[in-house]
């Protein structure tokens, strides 16, 4: 029981990082990119590769993070220079990293079990098992946190705030939008390919497969936090947002322990998001329900 | 200030929806004018505003302001030389964001891509100086939401950010007209109050005669996208709302005569 908290708790905090790079493009920018399929298996396989060539895996991390940057850039450029629309610039980005990501590692899979990855270099430390990942990714997720939330007290990132609020006034005061949307997607990105990084080096594989439904997680997440904890200032929404992440990896651990088979997990994902989804619209109809009644 | 030489705009060019929206317009706007536009729907007014804006590139033709030719240059960078309010209150604030959040955005004009804070305790303490003078209130409120702000606040807010820094232009796009009449007279009245402190030289749409006449020191009438009538000084102020709709009628047909001119 409590190893699958444990995991649940661990699993959550990586996956507040991929929540958080959604937030920042479709609550933020109000740009619904799905390059986060493709940035969050990048992520992984740019840190297997790297580590099984024998770099440092807290540098791993930080190429990883890179590397997602660069593809949510990519996407950007499909979106603002050539014109073409949020969603299927993100589909092309997403298509286009499968296979660079098999590039990257050279093979489907590449396993780090025996690899000296972060949680190595943590257990090294003498902290307990149980006690050090978690430390670890707390400690990741309240610098990104502290970092995005001046990020957004900034002028950019009052820009960027305004961009998905309207871009006409973006255009108004002097600012390309342009800008702010490929500094946005970057960083969304790169948020979601350090989230990949460290998950591969976590379950100790990185897998050509394991981005499929990432943008259905982060959404997930988005919506179960912020439906549930609020939305009331940016840094409220954020929080709320790796709540839901947290959230719903324990929803899907009591889904398992239920007996519901792995293969299952991203269908109940999906309703999950559409009961999410659905209860405003149910909350009304009942309520015009009884009134009439 | 502003001159237009010669503009054409052309929307959906042969087509069956082609539309001459301004023929051949040629102006000259002096530093501290404050131009009111009349003429009814389609007459080339908002378009005339978008040029000079850059919202809108003129088939042919040159725009000018401040002397240099400003053909080509997209809105974004023309932004730190003019300032636009919109008749849609919700087309000039971010309503997601803080009101001092939004008047960060507005000081900062042309220079938002930076890592500065938006918001510090001076700058602060400015907009609440600034907020103060309009009268609304909206010095007790920089931390609400903009979107959680009346339509009439909002656009008094927009008038205010449009003005903040100094700009050489300033352009009204019938941006009372969304407002319930006592609104529209508080905004109508902050508007005067800052084009005269400032100076700004301003190009204001208006449907209502009224306020186009009590308005401004140069008046103009536009229909099917030419200039018809252009009066400034002693004489503007002459003027009636019955002058206004005899000259409709002498010059230029019924086409301007509308019933929303005529109601208004």
């Amino acid at each position: 029981m409590w190893l699958a908290v444990e995991g649940a708790l661990e699993q959550g905090l990586l996956y507040s990082l991929v929540a958080l790079g959604v937030y920042v493009t479709f609550k933020i920018l109000q740009f619904p990119d799905l390059t986060v399929d493709g940035s969050f298996p990048l992520g992984a396989a740019v840190s297997a590769r790297l580590i099984i060539s024998g770099w440092d895996p807290f540098a791993a991390i930080a190429v990883s993070t890179l590397a997602g940057a660069g593809a949510g850039f990519l996407t950007g450029i499909l979106h603002t220079r050539l014109r073409i629309s949020a969603l299927l610039s993100g589909i092309l980005g997403m298509t286009a990293l499968y296979s660079v990501n098999l590039r990257v590692m050279g093979r489907p899979n590449i396993a780090l079990l025996r690899e000296r990855t972060c949680l190595v270099v943590l257990g090294e430390l003498g902290l307990p098992d149980w006690l050090g990942p978690m430390l670890f990714f707390m400690l990741i997720l309240v610098v990104v946190y502290a970092l995005l939330s001046w990020f957004w007290k900034t002028l950019l990132g009052l820009s960027l705030r305004a961009t998905g609020d309207n871009e006409q006034m973006v255009l108004s005061y002097g600012t390309n939008p342009d800008v702010t949307k490929l500094v946005g997607l970057s960083l969304s990105n790169a948020l979601v390919g350090m989230a990949g990084g460290l998950v591969a080096q976590y379950q100790g594989f990185s897998d050509i497969s394991m981005g499929v439904g990432t943008i259905v997680v982060g959404l997930a997440s988005v919506i179960i936090g912020e439906g549930i904890f609020g939305e009331k200032t940016v840094n409220h929404a954020m929080v709320s947002v790796m709540g839901g992440a947290v959230l719903y990896r324990f929803v899907i651990a009591a889904g398992l322990r239920m007996g519901l088979p792995s293969t299952d997990l991203k269908l109940i994902t999906a309703v999950l998001v559409v009961a999410a989804l659905a209860t405003p619209r149910f909350r009304s109809l009942f309520r015009v329900a009884s009134r009439t009644s | 200030m502003v001159r237009l030489n010669g503009v054409t705009k052309i929307f959906n060019p042969r087509t069956p929806d082609e539309r001459i929206a301004l023929d051949d317009v040629t102006l000259g706007v002096e530093k501290g004018e404050f131009i009111t536009i009349i003429g009814s729907n389609g007459a080339g007014k908002s378009t005339l505003l978008g040029v000079i804006a850059g919202s809108v590139e003129p088939d042919t033709g040159t725009v000018e302001i401040s002397g240099e030719t400003y053909n080509g240059v997209p809105e974004y960078k023309r932004a730190i030389l003019i300032g636009r309010v919109f008749q849609n209150p919700f087309l000039g604030t971010a309503p997601s964001m803080t009101v001092e959040e939004n008047l960060a955005l507005a000081a900062a004009r042309g220079k938002a891509i930076s890592l500065r804070l938006g918001v510090t305790a001076p700058r602060r303490e400015s907009f609440r100086k600034l907020l103060a003078d309009l009268g609304l209130g909206l010095e007790k409120r920089l931390n609400d939401r903009v979107g959680l702000l009346s339509g009439g606040q909002r656009q008094a807010l927009t008038l205010l950010m449009a003005v903040m820094c100094n700009p050489q232009v300033l352009l009204l796009d019938e941006h009372t007209a969304a407002l319930d009449p006592r609104t529209a007279e508080v905004v109508s009245s902050i508007t005067d109050d800052l084009v005269r402190e400032k100076r700004i030289t301003t190009l204001m749409v208006t449907h209502n005669l009224e306020q186009a006449l009590r308005h401004g020191n140069r008046l103009i009438m536009m229909d099917r996208g030419r200039v018809i009538m252009d009066v400034n000084g002693e004489k503007k102020k002459r003027f009636s709302v019955s002058d206004l709709l005899k000259e409709f009628k002498s010059g230029h047909g019924l086409s301007v005569m509308n019933d929303r001119l005529l109601l208004a």
